[in-house]
């Protein structure tokens, strides 16, 4: 620590934060939002948030006393915007925990400012994707079959599923999630607690934070724990969205079966969740000026860390589309040439696959509106970085929507093909659930502290000025107590 | 401030005068180079065939020594990581040896394009005469083939008499001597026939497959040139720009490396059985090949540090971050190669599953348990303690344990195309050569360079670097 690590300017080092940056300016920045009035601009938000909530809610209603009938699937297309908006939302939850778990042991500095944030997203996109599954069983009273429950019947789920293997694997991720998000907020909600003024604030923060006093040992602890839970969820992150696809990769069907599945889905949901991460952090910097604490270097570092997993995600479809021709598989390169690509003479009632035109808008927006990343220029205008991370997640959309809906609509029978059109339902439904997520989103950017005030106060620079020469103690972490001592 | 044991007495040199084991370590690579020489040319004049696999395989476990450091280098400056720092310039070393490489590539062509290396004749010489039904045979292949019908797979014999011809010419002889297996129905061999027709012209012949070789080995030897060159005159020049240069390179790099390595992967290893396809193919060799490099980092870095070497600059932390690094690949590459296997398996489509069916008939079974015991499940309990990760003694074994499961890894993706479970010394005596080549070049050049890069301006933190957990 101390005077190695500052930065080295002639090679492109610099301060996270502005140097001048003070442990105080940055508790003030963030614990000021829970206890001020909130802006008119979450109030513009928050109103639209609740009233798509509304409509949720409406459409929920009409489907669960109606039935999945109200949807527009329908034979070969038994699974459409459903799994698609579920495998959607569960992707967009991959970003929290790879930013707190994965780059934390990866000792990524600049994670510190959104970590916080992005795994209360997580934690409310996975809560979005799990409506869908419970949804489309048509009768979602009876979910509780999915659990192994011994029950008088004898009936099972099927082990051999990997649609079980994501209720097990889901649920799993929900709640590690939500027990490492929490552990991470206990110092913080003390400092909310410490601030408090009103008795009921301190009630509530204080019966949050559990007790904590910032004793070392407390920090001891705190940092232990906060590592097994970053290598517990480590795992979590590739394996749930593996499983989300072994729901399509283990069947025979032309463009679900694929090896490559796997990683390519970890990969976009990486993807996808930083693409949320950014359009959201991008609306709350300017709407509660975080500017000093969301610099355009994290920025920066977010729209390379795009570049790069759209680069692993073109990657997948390269190897996909190569397999496809390489394979000689008649089945898969129809698929591809002509249910995707749109290549090809049509057919008689029509064409091949009238959906051929998402596979553009997946490939466009996944793979070439990344590669503006590749220049500073871009990586640092937030107006264009705004536009692009909604591109990405339009495409992200589409990915799934192109394997799913496209893959099942012109299967191996052409007397079985048929089309899909999106019912009201669907896209109430769909549209709703940006309510549900913005709803809560909100609720946690006014309530709770939305970045993690120790864990930045450990990155400034002073945050180990006056303990610099002494670090040759076994654990240097201790600079999260420093950090908090000297408030 | 930190103890300064590393200070002006250690200069990170191989002394050339004094006697230390780093000196003549290169003797040892090049006895062995010379053994194994001596023993593949007497192999090669006993059974051809057998050596053509064996090449293959050792020439293709050493090359992924180079595609792990090459990942390596340019991921450190990629994320401008001072961590690994200290243990940079052996990974540059090690990728250094690509022209090596690209030099040992000479013998596999050249035995492919003659005909003496028959493993991807099924595709190899049959390209447009296949096409119009007119296959040009080759007489003394067919021979070879019938020569050792004992461990070579039927297919590979006799296609060089047309595909047709040759797959009948397979059901006599090679499946035969293997078990479990049925011979192939009419339509099987007829659906085998088309699927690799159409592919013969397009992708799989020998013209397109030694362009896309040579663009493959340009682009290493161009990657490996250009960070060898600059970090190594950074050394002289401690110029920070250098720094900056091949940071900025980085990504450009990543893209052409990683392409190149999956197309490498798939033209010399999963080529070998031609109708068989697996789109995650590239990302297993990758993790496979990261496994690889880091272990031997591990051992070349502990080997440095008790002679002496390099001081107090390659110290315990270094090698608990390596080594939780190892153990991060060694899981990916289990979950890779479960995620291959699991797929094909839960799948169960004919034309996929017979490439793992190869790797479990023929007593391939016990060395595929071995795979899945050896470089995932044993490791994984031993190296997942922190104890373990810090005691050079312990760590020295487990990473021997994954650079030697790594090469059977690679035996297991070659050798079942070539018949049952069969050790044969051709094998072994191939890889002592290949290895032993690569790592006499390698230590020489250790010889000439700094090993640490004493030029990088992140060195003080590198040498100062502590473990956080």
């Amino acid at each position: 620590m101390s005077a190695l690590d500052a930065p080295i300017e002639e090679i492109g080092e610099r301060y996270l934060l502005p140097k001048e940056t003070t442990f105080n300016d940055v508790t003030e920045a963030v614990a000021r939002i829970t206890e001020t009035k909130a802006p008119r601009g979450w109030w513009m938000l928050f109103i639209p948030s609740v009233m798509t909530l509304g409509l949720m809610l409406t459409c929920m209603g009409w489907l669960v006393t109606q039935g999945v009938g109200t949807w527009g699937n329908n034979g070969p297309v038994y699974w459409a915007w459903d799994i698609t908006n579920f495998v959607w939302w569960i992707g967009i939850g991959h970003a929290g925990t790879l930013i707190s778990a994965i780059l934390f042991l990866f000792r990524q500095k600049w994670r510190t400012s959104i970590n916080r944030f992005a795994e209360a997203m997580t934690v409310f996109a996975v809560l979005c994707a799990a409506m869908f599954p419970a949804l489309h069983t048509g009768r979602p009273w009876f979910d509780y079959y999915l659990a192994p429950i011994p029950n008088q019947m004898g009936i099972w789920p099927n082990f051999k599923s990997p649609l079980m293997w994501d209720v097990f694997a889901v649920n799993t991720y929900l709640t590690i999630s939500v027990i490492f998000w929490f552990v991470g907020l206990i110092p913080d909600l003390a400092t909310l607690r410490d601030r408090s003024t009103t008795k009921y604030r301190r009630m509530i923060y204080g019966f949050l934070a559990l007790g904590w006093r910032g004793s070392h040992r407390h920090w001891q602890h705190y940092e232990r724990a906060y590592l097994i839970f970053a290598a517990i969820s480590t795992p979590l992150v590739l394996s749930v969205h593996s499983i989300v696809s072994f729901d399509f990769a283990t069947s025979v069907i032309p463009g679900w079966h694929t090896t490559i599945f796997p990683p390519y889905f970890v990969a976009g949901a990486v993807f996808s969740g930083f693409a949320l991460v950014m359009t959201l952090m991008l609306i709350v910097r300017s709407i509660f000026g975080m500017h000093n604490l969301v610099t355009i270097k994290h920025l920066d570092l977010m729209n390379k860390f795009m570049l790069g997993t759209g680069l692993m995600v073109g990657y997948a479809y390269a190897m996909e589309f190569f397999v496809a021709w390489y394979s000689n598989n008649p089945y898969e390169s129809w698929v591809f040439l002509h249910n995707r690509l749109g290549f090809g003479e049509l057919d008689s009632q029509g064409n091949w696959g009238p959906l051929w035109w998402s596979y553009y808008a997946m490939v466009g927006c996944n793979v070439l509106v990344p590669q503006i990343f590749w220049f500073k220029k871009c990586r640092t205008s937030v107006p264009i970085m705004f536009i692009a991370t909604i591109l990405i997640n339009i495409g992200m959309w589409f990915e799934r929507f192109v394997i799913i809906v496209t893959s099942l609509h012109r299967d191996f029978l052409p007397s079985s093909w048929g089309d899909f059109e999106p019912t009201g339902i669907d896209i109430g439904l769909y549209i709703g659930t940006f309510g549900l997520f913005m709803t809560l989103f909100l609720l946690f950017i006014r309530w709770i502290p939305m970045i993690a005030i120790a864990e930045v106060k450990a990155t400034l620079p002073h945050a180990h000025g006056s303990h610099g020469d002494d670090h040759n103690h076994e654990h240097d972490h201790e600079d999260h107590a420093h950090a908090a001592s000297a408030e | 401030m930190a103890s300064h044991e590393h200070s002006d007495d250690v200069v990170y040199r191989i002394p050339d005068d004094r006697d230390s084991s780093w000196s003549t370590m290169w003797k040892i690579p090049a006895a062995l180079g010379a053994v194994g020489l001596l023993g593949s040319l007497v192999g090669f004049m006993s059974d051809p065939v057998r050596f053509g696999y064996a090449y293959l395989f050792a020439f293709f476990a050493v090359l992924t020594l180079v595609f792990g450091a090459m990942f390596l280098v340019i991921a450190l400056h990629i994320t401008q990581g001072h961590w690994a720092l200290t243990l940079r310039r052996v990974a540059e070393v090690i990728m250094g040896g690509a022209p090596v490489m690209a030099l040992l590539f000479v013998p596999l062509a050249a035995g492919v394009f003659t005909g003496t290396f028959t493993m991807y004749d099924e595709w190899m010489h049959v390209s447009h005469e296949v096409h119009s039904g007119h296959g040009h045979g080759h007489a003394e292949e067919g021979d070879h083939g019938g020569d050792h019908a004992d461990h070579a797979e039927g297919e590979t014999h006799g296609a060089v008499g047309g595909l047709l011809e040759g797959v009948a010419h397979a059901d006599d002889h090679g499946h035969a001597a293997e078990e479990g297996h049925s011979a192939h129905t009419p339509q099987e061999t007829y659906a085998h026939h088309k699927l690799l027709t159409a592919k013969v012209n397009g992708w799989l012949n020998h013209k397109v497959w030694i362009t896309r070789a040579i663009v493959y080995l340009i682009i290493w030897l161009l990657i490996a040139w250009f960070f060898f060159t600059r970090s190594t005159e950074q050394d002289e020049s401690k110029d920070k720009q250098l720094t900056l240069k091949m940071k900025s390179a980085g990504p450009v790099a990543a893209t052409l490396f990683g392409t190149t390595m999956t197309f490498a992967a798939f033209d010399w290893v999963m080529a070998l059985e031609p109708t068989w396809y697996s789109t995650i193919f590239g990302v297993v060799i990758f993790g496979g090949s990261a496994v690889a490099i880091l272990a031997l980092l591990i051992i070349i870095g502990i080997s440095l540090k008790q002679s002496g070497l390099v001081g107090n600059a390659i110290n315990t932390e270094h090698f608990h971050d390596l080594a939780k690094l190892m153990f991060g690949f060694m899981c990916f590459w289990a979950y890779t190669s479960f995620s291959q296997w699991m797929l094909i398996w839960y799948a169960g489509i004919p034309e996929e599953s017979t490439w793992f069916q190869k790797r479990w008939d023929g007593n391939w079974e016990w060395w595929s348990l071995m795979l899945m015991f050896g470089h995932f499940v044993i490791p994984f309990f031993f190296l997942i303690s922190r104890l373990v990760k810090r005691n050079i003694g312990m760590l020295r074994v487990g990473a021997i344990g994954l650079l030697c499961m790594h090469v059977a890894d690679i035996y297991w993706y070659v050798m079942p195309q070539a018949g049952p479970l069969q050790l044969n010394f051709i094998d072994i005596m191939c890889l002592m050569m290949v290895g032993g080549i690569f790592f006499t070049y390698v230590f020489l050049m250790m010889k000439r360079f700094p090993l640490i890069p004493i030029g990088d301006p992140r060195l003080a933190r590198a040498l100062h670097h502590h473990q956080s957990h």
